[in-house]
């Protein structure tokens, strides 16, 4: 019943993604948390989302960009961490998610070569209403579908084994962490580009580390 | 499909025309005016509506079909790049770190959620209906509407709030590793982190493509010498 659930939340997310609403259920960190409460454990769901976020942030869907797909991968993510439960799942998870987003992108490419074609062809004087009502609804049909097959495949890829294999992990919850934190500043430093130019705002930067650093410095 | 979506949400404008040609008793080819909508469009999903909204009401006030696919053709490349700029390079970027901070603060994890949720849609609903609302009273002069609004201003603003969120985000990261009592952790690697960080700035996507595959390679070795027994 969970992975039902899961499953089905995976095409939700997908079409939250791109093809209806965009409020932003797709973004990892939220599709993350969700899979983790259906599963009981929505704080390690959070925190893998939150990491493949920080991952994914910086590839903006942007023009024709090729970007990664956050929300089933997400789901996928999540899964593999409650599921092996321990530093050594959730690093999995996390590995999982981001080969996913990678894939669940070109999924995405794929469709839109497909939409292409059926989108109504302007020269084509048979064109009616109902026929654009229905290539719309198929559209987005198939995007939820491809949501569905995406996260499926997922959890039949991952789960078997990296439940498994997460047990040998030999790093502590809190040096995966760290390990995880050291490969986000490369994201990071990507998104302060994305964000403008880091000359003019030094000063915002250098008051958010000083900030972050003030409970750890005054508990 | 932002092309034939268009026209899925003009489909209530053109039974208006319909029915305004009905009862003028002239022969509207409805065909011909849903052909001109489902053609090529694309434009940042939120602010479309001000290209959804001006056109009805051009068709509405009876410009010519040669006029409106002008407007359509002009129009369509300003709202996505300030779509672009104020949304997915500054407000989502902003609030997503936010609600990353508010996690690392221990906040409850549906607190985060909501949180970003909630922020998050309140620009993206109302940019939505103020769109399609300026759109349909202005019509073909909503680009001095959309000058006069400023958003890449704002899209400034809320991209140095953004930045903040990113140096809390790292402070945060480390203050909790030196806390957690990890700092044999921390302090070695702290430089290297540094470096990563200001050595990212202003790089493209390879760059993305050899982190991924740099924290591929340290899991999967780490995970060999756990398996193998080396590392327990």
């Amino acid at each position: 019943m969970e992975l039902f659930l899961l499953v089905l939340l995976g095409g939700l997310v997908a079409l939250d993604s791109t093809s209806f609403g965009q409020f932003m259920l797709s973004r990892p960190i939220v599709a993350g948390a969700l899979a983790g409460a259906v599963l009981g454990d929505p704080v390690t769901g959070l925190l893998v989302g939150a990491f493949l976020d920080l991952f994914i942030l910086p590839v903006l869907p942007v023009g024709g960009a090729r970007f990664h797909e956050g929300g089933p991968s997400a789901v996928v993510a999540s899964a593999v961490a409650v599921s092996g439960g321990g530093p050594g799942a959730w690093v999995l998870g996390l590995v999982a998610g981001l080969l996913w987003s990678v894939l669940g992108g070109m999924s995405v490419r794929g469709l839109r070569r497909w939409n292409g074609r059926l989108a109504p062809d302007p020269n084509d004087r048979s064109l009616t209403e109902a026929r654009i009502v229905r290539r719309h609804l198929l559209a987005m049909g198939a995007d939820f579908t491809r949501g569905i097959g995406l996260t499926a495949i997922g959890f039949a890829v991952w789960l078997p084994w990296a439940v498994h294999a997460a047990a040998a992990w030999p790093l502590g919850a809190m040096e995966t962490v760290a390990l995880a934190a050291l490969a986000s500043a490369v994201p990071l430093g990507m998104l302060l580009s994305i964000l403008g130019p880091s000359s003019r705002r030094l000063g915002y930067l250098v008051l958010g580390i000083l900030l972050g650093l003030l409970p750890t410095l005054f508990p | 499909m932002l092309g034939s979506g268009f026209g899925f949400c003009f489909l209530p404008v053109l039974r208006e025309l319909e029915r305004r040609a009905a009862e003028g008793g002239k022969e509207e080819e409805r065909g011909a005016a849903l052909r001109r909508h489902v053609e090529h469009f694309n434009a940042h999903p939120y602010l479309s509506g001000l290209a959804l909204g001006a056109t009805a009401r051009m068709e509405l006030d009876g410009a010519s079909p040669e006029e409106v696919r002008r407007f359509k053709m002009a129009i369509r490349g300003p709202l996505g790049s300030v779509g672009d700029r104020l949304i997915w390079a500054a407000w989502l970027p902003a609030t997503l770190l936010g609600a990353m901070t508010l996690a690392l603060l221990g906040t409850p994890w549906w607190f985060a959620i909501v949180t970003f949720l909630v922020v998050y849609n309140s620009l993206h609903l109302r940019l939505r209906t103020w769109s399609v609302r300026v759109g349909l009273e202005k019509g073909p002069s909503v680009a001095e509407t959309l000058r006069r609004a400023n958003l890449i201003g704002r899209a400034e603003r809320i991209a140095s709030i953004g930045v903040l969120f990113v140096g809390l985000l790292v402070g945060l990261l480390v203050g909790r590793g030196l806390a957690a009592g990890i700092s044999h952790v921390i302090w070695p690697w702290l430089p290297v982190g540094a470096l990563l960080l200001v050595a990212s700035i202003g790089r493209g996507r390879e760059l993305w493509a050899w982190a991924v595959a740099g924290l591929l390679a340290v899991v999967g070795g780490v995970l060999i010498l756990g398996i193998s027994g080396i590392a327990t």
